[in-house]
């Protein structure tokens, strides 16, 4: 066993000690990790877009390549800012109608070509020949697609109406498979994180394990 | 002007994607590289908001010496003196990436690997409640993970061929259905709101026409 000499591997531990202490109760060490956190994962965020994206464009794109245009996005998005101006606060909305009128546009333009793709790729031939296990797959795939695009249709009755009712109630299990199949995925992810955190404490910071 | 105007920018943000992507004109002056990079910065633009909303919350629990302010101060200190030294160093800073390495890594690795503890009790209390539905959702869970885990293809080597059929198709289908649904939802509201219909974005204007 060789413990670490290094001082950001025992505060890395520490933290980490910190953050777990919360599976038995809410507690003052928690407390003091979760806001560290909070605070520099926000100055993380803002530094990453000051570094790679804001400084660039005035020291080089503004000031060196003279692209002077590009002024008019920063004092546009500036705007933004006057949300803390009550009385001034509607002008925030001019930023805000940017985002979502040019990612509405980015929607309408670009998001048909991959979905048809995917629902041109959703209707294949289901006899597959000399494949008897395909094709059951094909019809089996088809079948639950179906019953989950008839489970979200809401204005048909599917209690009455049988053409809709029997349908969704297939959709309806193939939902729950797929998100069951979902949930295992994350479960999986989740253990997968906290074994690399065991393998830092044990490993980096013991020295108990390589 | 308050009202119409917002309104106004946002067709015209819609209207520029679109006519980026569809029209040769658009392709030719590589209109898309201009609007990209104005809807870049206007975004960039906005970094300081969450940042300034932390600073007011948690400033006002310092003033008010508000029960825990000692941890509004941790957060606030951690928040602005590590964007400082993000300016100051760069992204690539020696301190910078020393505080990420050590602090900010192990903080949000650890913040996730404890949600596999609360999942696990959220999958106890879904399989407390005997539906049938909830118990295909646990088994589909429980197949995916015993197929991924080394442990389950010891325990029965089909396990990993169960697994990867659930993924490939119930899985697929169910997701697919579900992906085109969400699909023509998104359509359908990004043509609500570059016509005006849907208004919610622009916040106390009335969520959207009929």
């Amino acid at each position: 066993m060789h413990i670490s000499s290094d001082y950001g591997v025992w505060l890395g531990a520490i933290l980490t000690f910190f953050i777990l202490s919360y599976l038995y109760k809410e507690n003052p060490f928690f407390r003091f990790a979760e806001h560290l956190f909070v605070g520099v994962a926000t100055g993380f965020g803002m530094t990453g877009d000051w570094d790679q994206y804001l400084k660039p464009a005035i020291t080089k794109d503004i000031i060196k390549d003279g692209k002077f245009w590009e002024i008019l996005p920063i004092l546009f998005g500036l705007l933004i800012y006057f949300q803390f101006f009550p009385k001034l606060s509607w002008l925030a909305r001019f930023p805000m109608s940017w985002w979502v009128g040019y990612g509405s546009g980015y929607v309408l333009a670009f998001s048909p070509a991959p979905f048809i793709t995917q629902i041109n790729n959703s209707f294949q031939r289901f006899a597959v020949d000399g494949s008897p296990g395909q094709t059951i797959n094909n019809i089996i795939f088809w079948v639950m697609l179906m019953g989950t695009l008839c489970y979200f249709v809401f204005t048909v009755n599917r209690e009455k109406n049988k053409v809709f009712g029997y349908p969704a109630w297939i959709g309806r299990w193939a939902i729950m498979i797929g998100l069951g199949a979902a949930f295992g995925g994350t479960v999986m992810a989740r253990i997968s994180l906290f074994i690399g955190r065991l393998q830092f404490l044990l490993g980096n910071w013991l020295g108990a394990v390589k | 002007m308050r009202k119409e105007l917002p309104l106004i920018i946002t067709l015209i943000g819609g209207l520029l994607a679109m006519v980026g992507k569809w029209t040769v004109w658009g392709d030719h002056i590589k209109l898309l590289t201009y609007t990209d990079q104005f809807d870049t910065l206007v975004g960039v633009m906005a970094m300081m908001v969450g940042a300034i909303n932390l600073t007011r919350i948690h400033g006002l629990n310092v003033q008010r010496r508000r029960s825990g302010y000692a941890f509004s101060i941790v957060l606030l200190v951690a928040m602005w003196a590590y964007f400082v030294l993000g300016v100051i160093e760069g992204y690539q800073g020696k301190n910078f990436r020393w505080i990420y390495n050590n602090l900010y890594r192990n903080m949000d690795a650890t913040m996730f690997s404890m949600l596999c503890f609360y999942i696990a009790s959220a999958a106890y209390r879904a399989f407390r409640i005997r539906t049938r539905e909830a118990t295909v959702l646990l088994i589909a869970a429980a197949l995916v993970m015993l197929g991924k885990a080394p442990l389950g293809e010891t325990i029965w080597a089909k396990f990993g061929d169960a697994s990867n059929w659930i993924m490939r198709i119930p899985n697929t289908a169910s997701m697919r259905g579900i992906a085109i649904g969400a699909y023509l939802g998104g359509f359908v509201t990004a043509l609500r709101i570059l016509l005006g219909i849907e208004r919610a974005h622009l916040g106390g204007m009335g969520g959207s026409v009929q």
